[in-house]
């Protein structure tokens, strides 16, 4: 019977419940995984077509993309603009595989730097947990660099191209930072993955299943191994018995069928939107502002990485439509806190490489950089595969109006109310973003850009959503312990990124799921008094 | 383009001139490069567009009365000095129409075998061909590789 209690339900499918589900199978326990949204093909995927660059199926913009699956999301609030993917694999389908870990001073920025607060866990806690995740998924880069812990390992790096090494010659002229960037690409065989074939966006979905999306490297293991995944249902929200237990969670599968599944232990796995979501949407009598939040920080503390954007034009052709395009160098230069540069904590580089011509032309337009008429190929043609740009990937402190609440105006299409984010940039952040702004002018120029274009600071998109259910040792200042446990709820357990109490200056997927495995790892070591 | 589309088209012959003008407008022919009026791009662009026919053919209108209420004419018949002031006018009058149709025609013109031939791209999806990406000499890393460690272990 499908609906028998299970021992363990997870929710959500992506990059941290697929790691959970994968760790829990050791323990023979019985495991289910609910999931909203569907597998995805990699004979769907944009790059198998002539119009790989035009497709809004596979937009990362879930209100442009507008699958019955996903849910609205208003961003009008924010100059940073939340994206993801709801299916087998959750964001990770559209990642762009830059695989950082979070440093050891991310753990530690109240002691260090007097922002943020401490995580109730270090760097050292999650070592293991990163050393497996990265054999799971299959990390590509270079042992050795200064900037970060050391680790082994790796896949080769993936190759910088024209583009890379151009831009790697004017950090070298600064006298700056830089690393080939760890990449959650497989750049040779690995784990019966084939090499990737530097198809270029990776940002839609890899063909070449190269791209470690999480529906290719735990999940499949993770069911041969016994776990149940059920796609097209969607969770409405969590039940609780009369201890005040999690009792299991009601869902609504593919017909608009209700369901409840009973389970003993729930995880939350929906991300750092998909999560307080459905925490805020879970009310009852004893949870009257939302499940496990007595603390009333749920969806709150909400960190979304401040960033910038600049793009330099080169005289020559820098080919940086080939290859993966998130994954070239990273700069750690700017990353640990430097009280000279008048503000706390800092960021990463990353470079990003150059988009095909249709990409090239809209974002052109969209700027009114391209002109109508006769001027119009002469333009472009010293646009395309001239381009380089460089993202800054700065730490936002937390602070709780940055959050987010439930939409009642906007619904999914099983009637769930959808996300409104309220976020700003604090004085922090934005004394930061003017450094890399800057900073980033001068490696381009360094680098032989002919013209650098004013810094973009707003309307980018980041898939990255953070601390909206953090973890901490203090019940009144946190959601959950330093394990993963809701404080109020003592059978349901939060996953995924919502976790985080800082943002590091980096992507988050590798620490998340590290944090994933730390959470299972967790759970099996207690299991004789997880409930104490 | 098949009969289907064709009738299927939620654009008649007037919205169509006008589209091709436009078209015309945006990118004109050059040196052995198609114009995006070119049949084959402005099918593409049609059916495209035709997704959308509210915002479309609420453009067109704003096009057609501007044409005629600034500059007398019809919009095929304005000077090409006029054609500026008529675009910047639509830009401020129907700015959801102008990102559709810049949108659309940049995505059907730039995936055209004969532009992307003259760009020196591969006439192809990506996949499964891919690319080849030079291999990297990483003795570009050397003066980093003599940096010391610089991130605080706590
Ligand atoms: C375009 C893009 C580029 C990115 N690039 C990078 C990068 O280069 N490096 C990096 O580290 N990170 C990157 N990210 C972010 C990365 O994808 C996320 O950090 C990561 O996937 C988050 O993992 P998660 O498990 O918390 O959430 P997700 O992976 O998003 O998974 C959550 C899952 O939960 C499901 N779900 C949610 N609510 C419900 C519900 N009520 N019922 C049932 N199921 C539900 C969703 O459908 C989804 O499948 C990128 C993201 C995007 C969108």
């Amino acid at each position: 019977m499908p609906n028998d209690t299970v021992d363990v339900l997870i929710i959500g499918a992506g990059a941290a419940g697929a790691a959970v589900a994968w760790s829990l199978v050791d323990t023979k326990m019985r495991v289910v995984c609910l999931e909203q949204g569907e597998w995805v093909r990699q004979s769907d995927y944009p790059t198998n077509g002539r119009d790989w660059e035009s497709r809004s199926d596979f937009s990362a913009v879930p209100n442009l993309r507008r699958r019955p699956e996903d849910y609205p999301v208003d961003d009008s609030d924010s100059p940073i603009k939340p994206v993801n993917f709801n299916g087998v694999g959750g964001s990770t389908i559209l990642y762009m595989a830059h695989f950082p870990r979070f440093h050891p001073s991310d753990f530690r920025t109240r002691t260090l730097d007097g922002v943020g607060e401490d995580w109730p866990i270090r760097y050292q806690d999650l070592e293991p947990f990163f050393a497996e995740n990265d054999r799971v998924m299959g990390v590509a880069g270079l042992p050795g660099d200064p900037g970060c812990p050391p680790k082994d390992g790796l896949l080769p790096p993936v190759a910088l191209g024209v583009l890379g090494e151009t831009v790697a010659s004017g950090f070298n002229a600064l006298g700056w930072h830089w690393w080939p960037s760890e990449s959650a690409i497989a750049t040779a065989p690995h784990n019966g993955r084939d090499k990737c074939l530097n198809l270029g966006p990776c940002a839609t979905g890899c063909a070449q299943g190269a791209k470690a999306s999480t529906d290719i490297t735990y999940w499949p293991e993770a069911i041969r191994r016994g776990v149940e995944l059920r796609t097209r249902c969607r969770v409405r929200e969590i039940t609780l018995d009369e201890r005040g237990f999690a009792r299991g969670a009601v869902y609504l599968d593919a017909d608009g069928n209700e369901h409840e599944q009973k389970a003993h232990i729930v995880i939350l796995a929906c991300s750092g939107m998909g999560t307080p979501r459905l925490l805020l949407n879970s009310t009852s009598k004893r949870f009257p502002n939302g499940l496990a939040n007595s603390s009333g920080l749920v969806g709150k503390n909400l960190m979304l990485h401040c960033m910038t954007l600049t793009s330099g034009i080169f005289d020559q052709p820098l080919r940086g439509w080939q290859g993966p395009i998130g994954c070239a160098l990273w700069s750690k230069e700017f990353y640990e806190t430097d009280a000279e540069r008048g503000y706390a904590r800092g960021y990463t580089f990353e470079i990003v490489r150059g988009m095909g011509p249709v990409a090239t032309a809209q974002s052109a337009l969209a700027r009114g950089a391209l002109p109508w008429g006769e001027k119009h190929h002469g333009a472009f043609r010293s646009m395309f595969d001239r381009s380089a740009s460089i993202v800054a990937v700065g730490e936002d402190l937390a602070e709780e109006c940055n959050r987010i609440t439930l939409d009642h105006a906007h619904l999914d299409s099983d009637g769930m109310p959808g996300v409104r984010i309220e976020y700003r940039l604090g004085e922090n952040s934005r004394r930061m973003l003017e450094h890399s702004g800057a900073r980033a002018t001068e490696v381009l120029e360094a680098a032989g850009a002919v013209t650098v274009a004013p810094t973009v600071t707003s309307g980018i998109a980041s898939g990255h959503i953070m601390g909206t259910a953090r973890m901490g040792n203090d019940p009144d200042r946190s959601v959950t312990n330093a394990w993963g446990r809701c404080h109020d709820v003592k059978n349901l357990f939060i996953a995924d990124s919502s976790l985080f109490v800082t943002s590091g200056g980096v992507n988050p997927t590798s620490t998340l799921q590290a944090l994933a495995l730390y959470v299972s790892h967790q759970i099996k070591q207690r299991l004789d008094r997880l409930f104490d | 383009m098949t009969q289907t589309i064709a009738t299927d088209s939620p654009f008649g012959q007037q919205q169509r001139i006008l589209l091709t003008t436009l078209a015309e407008w945006m990118i004109p022919a050059e040196d052995g490069l198609p114009s995006a009026a070119d049949a084959t791009i402005l099918e593409e662009i049609i059916v495209a567009l035709a997704r959308q026919p509210e915002v479309t053919n609420a453009g067109l209108q704003r096009l057609d009365a501007i044409a005629k209420e600034q500059f007398r004419s019809p919009v095929p018949k304005v000077t090409s000095s006029e054609r500026i002031e008529l675009i910047a006018a639509l830009r401020a009058e129907a700015p959801a129409f102008v990102t559709l149709f810049e949108s659309t025609v940049a995505a059907c013109y730039y995936r055209d075998d004969r532009v992307l031939h003259s760009l020196d791209l591969p006439a192809r999806a990506p996949f499964p061909e891919g690319n080849n990406v030079r291999p990297t000499d990483w003795s570009l890393l050397d003066p980093v590789r003599q940096r010391a460690p610089f991130y605080r272990n706590v």
